[in-house]
């Protein structure tokens, strides 16, 4: 009797304490619903913190949601995909959504989010937005169309950045161009005055007057730098009204011809598709080349840390330098590329609402700036430049004069396939496979046939 | 009687001692002359390979900077190549063994210490550094000043864990899947059996690596993406049909009178394949051991394809993304960890390089 | 040998035997079956299916269709060129090293003696023995356009050239074929020295006696003894070639524009590199179908079946 007696006490006190701590732990004040939230991040040197700074942010989230009262909180679990560069990353996120597996929030290129909308895994986020304008209502205007497509807002921007010509003043020098056209070479570019053309002149002089081995040097694989000299010659490969693809013959040619140009002048080498990018860049920053068509960013990545080249402003522009790339012919209109990474809510998220705060926060300006100043992005809000370290790294202020003429790739879904029949194109025009118009004509059998609804002109 | 037409052009009807000492001379040196011509031609054509990897090396201890020098491989070679041919003339003018051994010794011993002296100077084990460091990324590239990103890439050593553990496997596997096929192809016949050693050489036809999508697919629908069962199972099915040829050819070359004798003690067909075949053909397994646990060492673009979220880095992904991100600005460390993930192979390869000549497809008896 | 056979039927003739047969055919070829079934015959089903559909990277597929062989027969400008290519590093590479040099190895190695043979085909084996990634760097290393690069440091130190060569970019089909040579050579001399071991010592006294030369010895004794595994080695090296191409991705991706894309690695490029699920597959489906035809035909010519098909105890 006593045993049974001992057992049903046992029993009831047991009872007592589950039933109790069910109902307190149902109680809203004590309950913690963690939402996790998976982040596709591609790991990129120049680039650590994109996703740290959503980590950052879903910290300072829940404090906010602690003092809200709400038991909710947000967990960032990061991904780190090796893919060895944006396009191959947007890929294979394309093939992981088409299995249904994909991360909540991811981090990718601008120019494939359409791809994503297309396709109905991206989620739209005019609404999220509009409800936090706290974070979202400073943004730069001309950064949102970068994550727009035909319908709505689809990304936060998370940087942006400006590409360029960087040249070497010293090498300018001995190749016989004095001080006052050296330091004038900016201005008269964003006036029009200097040319493509004249761009081959310059780098041609530097070759045969100096031990410099090449006159200018792009990128070795597929990207958006070069586009640059594509729209310099009218290719915006976008058509204004329904936003597909345009293919225009003549402007094709003339952009491949100025490539062809530079190969035969001897001022491009024939293999720069062929070399490594960090032969480039040494050939560059140790003076071996007269201009590097790249980006900001480089200075902050490897130039600084890695190839010495003085941190300070004055120090810097008394032998270094860049300008916008410049206008196919006299008076036309310089330009400059930007080419931003957004952040990108996943249609089927857990908690689309609380993915979108997280994304709020990590836009916070401090963060962007951190970003920003450690790898030199530019910011995405005019806050930043309030900043004490963003008015330091001057990279950036200067860069930043670029963001008026700057363009942007399509939105186009399509525009990453056709941008490798471009790259391909462009090393059959350096290695002497193709003519300017044959390289045209390549682009667009190619385009047609592999790509749907592409214009030719 | 005409005289015999001789190959040597001596009548040998007619000859004098002195004639087979001349012919006897004429022979050494026609052969001698034929063996240097044989060395000469091999180490012609072995040097384009030899030179290389031995650049590896002494890059990968000597580098400081950011080139690829040559200095160190052209004074090494130089002081090995004297070393090599000084122990060839001791072992030739030597007349008794002390007295090569002596000599060997002293040839050892200077070439050491020349070695020393010349070479010695440069080399360091600094750009072993990614052994210890997991960011030595950032390390590398901020020679010139402190910049330390996020760690992109995990600690090699997890890289090197998670390689043994898929080519281990894999190799696992295959040892017990491909002997156990070649076996019943090399003893039974049965219908289909043409058809099937037919197969074996059609399979190799596949170009497997177009058919990854389809593969991605099909690994998505039962269940083995994102996991390294699946990429295991995947290098497995790879393989198979070269095992299964090569099994099958050692297994053809052992005599059937050892299983014979085993059946009539009693043993099943189960047993005497056990017992009897099996350590008989080991150096077969041995060679396919080696071959397969190499393909999986050196496997990257499954692992990059078959693996999502569980991106597990493994030993070839390592250094091709150190290649990527580290190379032109340091040879010297991106040597080092192709040395480390060359080191693995290079033992199992020289461990088993005997049983890797044995590799035959059959049979030619005559 | 027959009474022996119905000896061992007797023993064994029992009820059982069918029985035994199937579970030890299940338990032998079980596995290697299953597995090639699956990874294999499988996926060329799947490819088969997604080639009449125009799956493309987002893994969805809205309609069956044959667009894709009305571009392959229609609208490929790059796929003859292509196709040349192919067969110009398919022979080239197995004339030249696979089966030649292959052989040229083999009769060298086993001409000295056992020691420095083994050294040598050690070093020529050495290629294949290291993971590819590795191979190729220090191929890239070794071609470097600068005059950092070991070839050219030999050619103008040692051959007095003036200006550092580029081989990637003037005779990159001729690098592809060298770096595949070095890889290839080394199957065909282990096959090859395993099987001139094994002709026996007598037959090449006899021929020696006869006032053979070395070269008549090779002609007469040697080669006859080879015609077997010369055969399989051509067969099977042919097929590697059309077949694989990881080699020539990590050389020259492809090349300078399209000069080192084999067919394989054109299927590669589509297939997987631009998401172009559907043409890849269609174009795989071409690749796999002369694939089976040159084994098929190979096995045919070569008269195979009678160098595998030994037949051997039919006991149960």
């Amino acid at each position: 009797m006593r045993h049974w007696k001992a057992g049903t006490v046992t029993l009831l006190i047991a009872a007592v304490v589950n039933g109790s701590a069910a109902i307190i732990a149902s109680t809203p004040a004590l309950a913690q619903d963690t939402v996790k939230l998976e982040l596709w991040s591609r790991q990129d040197p120049s680039g650590p913190l994109r996703p740290g700074n959503v980590v950052k942010g879903a910290e300072r989230l829940n404090k906010e949601l602690a003092g809200e009262g709400s038991g909710k909180r947000a967990e960032v679990v990061v991904h780190e995909s090796p893919a060895p560069g944006f396009d191959d990353d947007a890929l294979q996120l394309l093939k992981v959504f088409g299995i249904g597996q994909g991360p909540d929030v991811f981090i990718v290129a601008h120019e494939w989010i359409c791809a994503f909308q297309q396709e109905g895994f991206a989620l739209k986020l005019d609404d999220y937005i509009a409800k936090d304008p706290q974070h979202f209502g400073t943004i730069f205007p001309s950064l949102w169309q970068s994550a727009k497509c035909p319908d709505g807002i689809y990304g936060v921007p998370q940087d942006a950045e400006a590409r360029m010509f960087f040249y070497n003043k010293k090498l300018l020098r001995v190749a016989g161009y004095d001080n006052a056209f050296i330091d004038a070479m900016p201005a008269r570019t964003l006036s029009g005055e200097l040319t493509m053309d004249e761009l081959i002149d310059i780098a041609k002089q530097v070759r045969g007057k100096t031990k410099a081995q090449y006159g200018i040097l792009h990128r070795p694989n597929k990207g958006p730098d070069y586009i640059m000299v594509f729209q310099s010659y009218g290719n915006s490969f976008a058509d204004r009204g329904t936003g597909k693809l345009l293919l225009e013959h003549d402007k094709l040619a003339a952009a491949f011809g100025w490539f062809d140009r530079g190969v035969k002048e001897g001022v491009i080498p024939a293999n720069n598709t062929a070399m490594e990018f960090d032969a480039l860049r040494k050939a560059f920053y140790t003076g071996n080349a007269a201009f590097w068509m790249y980006g900001i960013w480089d200075l902050g990545t490897y130039a600084f840390p890695t190839y010495g080249l003085p941190k300070d402003e004055a120090a810097f522009f008394a032998d270094w330098g860049w300008i916008a790339a410049p206008a196919a012919k006299r008076g036309g209109q310089a330009g400059s590329l930007t080419h931003p990474i957004i952040y990108a809510v996943a249609a089927h998220a857990a908690d689309p609402e609380l993915a979108v705060r997280v994304l709020g926060h990590a836009s916070a300006a401090d963060l962007n700036t951190d970003h920003a100043v450690a790898t030199t992005h530019l910011g995405i809000k005019p806050e930043q430049l309030n900043d004490p370290r963003y008015a330091a790294a001057w990279p950036l202020a200067r860069a930043t004069e670029l963001l008026k003429i700057t363009k942007f790739l399509p939105n186009n879904p399509q525009f990453g396939d056709l941008n490798g029949i471009l790259y391909t194109a462009l090393q059959g025009v350096e290695t002497g496979r193709l003519s300017g118009p044959q390289a045209a004509d390549f682009v667009i059998d190619e385009a047609s046939a592999s790509l749907k609804g592409v214009i030719v002109k | 009687m005409a005289a015999p037409a001789t190959f040597t052009g001596i009548d040998t009807r007619l000859a004098t001692p002195a004639d087979w000492d001349r012919l006897a001379a004429r022979a050494r040196s026609l052969r001698r002359a034929k063996a240097v011509a044989l060395y000469a031609f091999l180490i012609a054509v072995s040097l384009p390979i030899i030179l290389p990897y031995f650049w590896l090396l002494t890059i990968a201890f000597s580098t400081k900077t950011g080139v690829a020098d040559t200095l160190v491989l052209w004074r090494s070679l130089a002081v090995l190549a004297l070393a090599v041919i000084a122990f060839w003339l001791a072992a030739m003018l030597a007349q008794t063994r002390r007295q090569m051994w002596v000599g060997v010794t002293a040839i050892a011993l200077a070439a050491t210490i020349v070695f020393a002296r010349l070479v010695g100077p440069d080399l360091h084990l600094r750009n072993f550094i990614f052994l210890v460091e997991p960011d030595f990324a950032s390390i590398v590239r901020s020679r010139a000043g402190e910049v330390r990103g996020a760690v992109q890439f995990p600690s090699v050593w997890r890289a090197f864990g998670n390689s043994t553990l898929i080519a281990g496997a894999q190799t696992v596997i295959v040892l017990t899947v491909a002997p156990l096929a070649a076996y019943y192809l090399s003893r039974f016949q049965f219908p289909a059996r043409a058809a099937m050693l037919r197969s074996l050489l059609v399979l190799h036809a596949f170009p497997v690596l177009t058919l990854i999508v389809p593969m991605f697919l099909m690994l998505y629908w039962i269940g083995l993406l994102d996991t390294l069962a699946g990429v295991i199972l995947v290098l497995v099915a790879f393989e198979l049909p070269f095992a299964i040829f090569i099994m099958k050819g050692f297994f053809d070359a052992v005599p059937w009178d050892i299983e014979m004798s085993a059946l009539t003690d009693g043993a099943s067909r189960r047993q005497a394949f056990l017992r009897v075949v099996l350590p008989q053909v080991r150096n077969g397994l041995l060679a396919i051991a080696v071959f397969t646990f190499i393909r999986g060492w050196e496997e990257y673009i499954f692992v990059f394809t078959f693996l999502i979220r569980n991106t597990n880095w493994t030993m070839s992904l390592y250094m091709y993304y150190v290649r990527d991100d580290v190379m032109g600005v340091d040879y010297g460390v991106v040597s080092a960890v192709g040395v480390f993930y060359l080191v693995p192979s290079l033992i199992l390869y020289l461990a088993a390089q005997r049983y890797l000549m044995q590799m035959s497809i059959g049979g030619v008896k005559g | 040998m027959a009474s022996i056979n119905e000896l061992m039927t007797e023993r064994r003739g029992h009820a059982g035997s069918a029985v035994r047969r199937r579970t030890n055919f299940g338990i032998f070829l079980g596995p290697a079956i299953a597995l090639t079934v699956l990874f294999f015959v499988i996926p060329v089903i799947i490819d088969i299916a997604v080639s009449f559909t125009d799956l493309d990277r987002t893994l969805r597929v809205s309609k069956f269709t044959t667009e894709q062989y009305q571009k392959v027969f229609q609208g490929d400008r790059r796929l003859p060129q292509v196709i040349g290519l192919t067969f110009i590093y398919v022979f080239s590479t197995l004339a030249i090293f696979n089966v030649t040099f292959g052989l040229v190895l083999a009769l060298t190695t086993t001409s000295l003696n056992d020691m420095s043979g083994g050294f040598f085909r050690g070093v020529w084996l050495l290629p294949r023995m290291s993971p590819s990634v590795l191979y190729i760097l220090l191929w890239l290393w070794v071609v470097n356009p600068s005059d950092v690069g070991l070839l050219n440091q030999f050619l103008i130190q040692v051959l007095g050239l003036t200006k550092p060569l580029d081989l990637m970019t003037t005779a990159p089909v001729a690098l592809v074929i060298i770096a595949n040579g070095f890889i290839g050579a080394s199957m065909g001399m282990i096959i090859f020295t395993a099987a001139i071991r094994g002709i026996p010592e007598h037959l090449l006294h006899a021929a020696e006696v006869d006032g053979a030369g070395t070269l008549a010895k090779i002609r007469f004794v040697t080669l006859p003894a080879l015609r077997w595994p010369i055969s399989f080695v051509t067969i099977y090296q042919t097929l590697s070639l059309l077949v694989s191409f990881e080699y020539i991705l990590l050389l020259t991706k492809g090349g300078p524009f399209y000069d080192t894309t084999v067919y394989a690695l054109y299927v590669y490029r589509h297939a997987f590199a631009s998401g172009q699920y559907g043409y890849g597959a269609a174009l795989a489906l071409f690749l796999i179908v002369i694939g089976i035809a040159v084994a098929l035909l190979g096995w045919r010519f070569f008269d195979l079946g009678r160098l595998l098909q030994r037949p051997r105890i039919e006991v149960h």
